[in-house]
């Protein structure tokens, strides 16, 4: 019995919260009823008696008998709860409410792959008799059950249950060993290697993220493994990016030595931060950027190869022939680890040493694509229902890689990069973060599965989404509705058309010039709308209807027919030139009505024309070769009634 | 009635001093103007043909042959100042009096209905 597992099931009773006449079925329980709930669903899961009433004692009175022989473990766990509940509300309306962050938030409060969150738990913790791993099976089963519920909604909406359960549990862990816990985040810099790589197979991009991703679990796990501390309580949320971990200021010397050996696998530059965590305050302790050493530099001449992806020296006794050329391992590695993780769910494992499927040479660790005794870490990659999780008692990753389909020339890309970005730098970074990790990918793919018919994901994780579809109309329509509603996390959209091989490159190239806006670029068409100039379309429609009648139909048509008169506004230097296409713009205002028998503007309305179009001459071409596009995907109307967020 | 009158006496005077910039903020008040006072389209089109057709190489005789034209429109005192224009302005200043002419003709089919 340790406080780590008290810490991960103390708030277990606020799914209770979730089924109002459970939550409301024992009135004579005025204080800390999730407490109370939480000690009854352990003891009807078959939980030791002494958990059950440990965790019904995280908060309140303790009975003496208890308090005599737990004190130690009600103390830190209490503790390490006080640590991370600097957001704490009142607990005592149940709710429906999904966790929500930023904006976002799934359609309803369900498990992680869909099924309910209490039946989930019962499934998943019921089987716990005689089970070799049951910390590991509890992590699993509170983030399928409690990744989109909300810790205390009183507070807001924004903090996971499973994050709150696993932040506590980890500062536990680091109090329990007498550690100062801290806060590390990690980000690495991996897409620049897809920058200089001559990528003729588009599976390069795919599987820089698993390397990435399973590297930086890996580097984190080692780094947790030989400071005696079990990755999973310590790893909170993972990108192919970034990773978010709580762990003992005294380990991170150990993280950054990982850390370095990992950036001379993947071959790229990463950045370790460090915070305290004070009673929700996370102060900087330190920043630390790691460059891997160049690998060129140190060949002698006589022994040197060139990698044909990455184009780095290379040692020949580290080459690798293949039927492609000469690779360097970590370009060899990147290339085929799709092959083991596409599609299908996948169970893996981290361990440490050389043999693995996807390996990490100077790091010394692997992956595995089965179920290990005694790794490092271990997880189910894109479970697809709730059932697998409780079956595998795994803890659930979601980053999918898919295949290629050579018939759908449509290219999306949705980023990610600006809510993550700003849910680190605002207040609780490490829950707020964690919680848009857990989101991000459910959120981006039922969205567009929703929208879009024929499409498949080539990669979704939480950075970012990019799917292949066969009709480009699909594509720009859902994107222009994730614009309207800026709600599902996207930073930019980019859609291009062409050959896989080529576009690949050329779209994630070209995602890295937009990806700090919000923004919908139409590569071919060299259209690019703002989230901003779509607010101000629907504005500029919404206000001509008020004196003009069918102003809706009209102004698409009048935008289209004016898209050349446009660039003669950015050309106007003088009154008479503003004046000029003033006039012009008018004109054609009344000539397409006329012209598509719509109604005709009465005098009074043509004045009050004049005027607003004189005030609004300078956005024009913005606003018209916005609603040009969304006249042409048939969109108007979606931005006309869209529920701006 | 006496303001509005005034801003077509206004506009052309401006003209006639070459201050352009000035006279284009009247435009859209004299086309509103003539609109009121049930001018038909044609004359506005056909002097705004002819002020176009001053761009480029024009002689001496057909100066004096787009001067003629313009004086019969019977748009007073417009086409009367912009005839007397006619016989002198060339390069920016020519230019300028073809757009406010252009603008005059758009702003006047725009009131008008867009005959």
């Amino acid at each position: 019995m340790d406080s780590i597992l008290i810490a991960l099931l103390h708030d277990i009773g606020k799914v209770y919260r979730y089924y109002p006449e459970l939550w409301e079925g024992f009135p004579q329980v005025k204080k800390h009823r999730h407490a109370y709930f939480g000690k009854l669903l352990l003891l009807q899961l078959g939980f030791r008696e002494e958990v059950a009433e440990l965790v019904r004692y995280t908060h309140g009175e303790i009975p003496e008998e208890y308090k005599e022989k737990y004190e130690e473990i009600i103390s830190v766990v209490r503790r390490s709860d006080r640590i991370d509940s600097s957001f704490r509300g009142s607990e005592r309306a149940p709710t429906s409410d999904p966790v929500s962050i930023l904006g976002l938030k799934p359609e309803k409060a369900i498990s992680l792959h869909g099924g309910d969150p209490l039946e989930t738990i019962k499934n998943g913790l019921r089987t716990l008799k005689g089970e070799k791993n049951i910390v590991e099976r509890i992590v699993a089963i509170m983030k399928e059950a409690t990744a989109l519920l909300t810790s205390d909604p009183q507070a807001g909406q924004d903090i996971s249950l499973f994050v709150h359960a696993m932040a506590t549990a980890s500062i536990a862990s680091c109090l329990q060993r007498g550690y100062k816990p801290v806060l590390a985040h990690v980000e690495v810099n991996a897409e620049e290697r897809s920058q200089f790589a001559t990528i003729e197979r588009a599976e390069y991009l795919s599987g820089l993220q698993l390397y990435s991703y399973f590297g930086l679990l890996a580097a984190a796990s080692k780094a947790l493994y030989l400071m005696g501390l079990q990755p999973y309580i310590h790893i909170i949320s993972a990108t192919p990016l970034h990773l978010a971990l709580v762990i003992p200021q005294e380990s991170c010397g150990v993280l950054e030595e990982s850390l370095n050996l990992l950036c001379s696998d993947l071959g790229c530059k990463a950045s370790l931060r460090v915070r305290a965590i004070e009673d929700g305050d996370f102060r900087r302790i330190y920043e630390k950027e790691i460059i891997p050493p160049l690998r060129r530099a140190s060949l002698p001449l006589s022994d040197r190869r060139t990698c044909r992806y990455c184009g780095e020296g290379v040692q020949q006794t580290h080459s690798i022939e293949t039927t492609d050329g000469i690779l360097c391992a970590s370009c060899f590695f990147i290339c085929h680890a799709p092959k083991f993780f596409i599609g299908a769910t996948k169970t893996f494992s981290i361990v440490l040493g050389c043999d693995g499927l996807i390996t990490y040479k100077n790091l010394e660790a692997s992956v595995v694509n089965e179920r290990r005794e005694g790794a490092l870490l271990r997880g189910i990659l894109n479970p697809k229902s709730s059932e697998e999780v409780c079956e595998s008692g795994l803890i659930p990753f979601d980053i999918f890689v898919g295949p290629l389909i050579k018939d759908y020339e449509t290219w999306l890309l949705i980023s990610c990069k600006k809510v993550l970005l700003s849910a680190l730098a605002g207040k609780s970074p490490l829950h707020r973060f964690s919680t848009a990790v857990l989101l991000l990918p459910h959120l981006l793919y039922k969205e567009m599965r929703k929208s879009i018919k024929n499409c498949e994901p080539i990669k979704f994780d939480p950075t970012s989404l990019i799917l292949q579809i066969r009709e480009k109309h699909e594509a720009v329509r859902a994107a222009l509705r994730c614009l309207h509603r800026g709600d599902i996390g996207m930073s930019s959209i980019l859609i291009k058309r062409g050959h896989p091989g080529i576009t690949f490159r050329k779209l994630m190239q070209e995602s890295r010039k937009i990806e700090d806006k919000e923004v919908l670029l139409l590569k071919d068409e060299g259209v690019e709308i703002l989230r901003e100039s779509l607010r101000d379309a629907r504005a500029f429609i919404q206000d001509l209807q008020q004196f003009i009648e069918g102003a809706a139909n009209l102004v698409p048509k009048v935008a289209i027919r004016s898209l050349e008169i446009l660039p003669e506004i950015y050309a106007a230097e003088e009154s008479i030139d503003r004046i000029l296409v003033k006039s012009k713009l008018l004109l054609s205002f009344v000539v397409t009505a006329r012209d598509e028998g719509l109604p005709l503007i009465s005098q009074r309305p043509k004045e009050k024309l004049s005027a607003y179009i004189a005030e609004k001459i300078e956005k024009l071409p913005i606003i018209f070769s916005t609603i040009a596009t969304l006249y042409k995907y048939k969109c108007v109307e979606d931005a006309l009634n869209a529920d701006h967020k | 009635m006496q303001i509005i009158n005034n801003i077509k006496e206004k506009f052309c005077s401006l003209l006639q001093e070459k201050k352009f910039d000035e006279a284009s903020l009247f435009i859209e008040d004299v086309a509103k103007k003539l609109v009121e006072e049930k001018v038909p389209s044609s004359p506005l089109r056909r002097m705004r043909d002819l002020v176009v057709s001053l761009k480029g190489e024009v002689s001496s005789v057909d100066r004096v042959y787009i001067r003629s034209e313009l004086l019969g429109l019977r748009l007073e005192p417009i086409s009367g100042t912009i005839a007397n224009l006619c016989l002198t302005l060339s390069g920016s200043d020519l230019e300028k009096l073809i757009k406010i002419v252009q603008s005059l003709e758009n702003f006047f089919r725009f009131y008008s209905g867009g005959e």
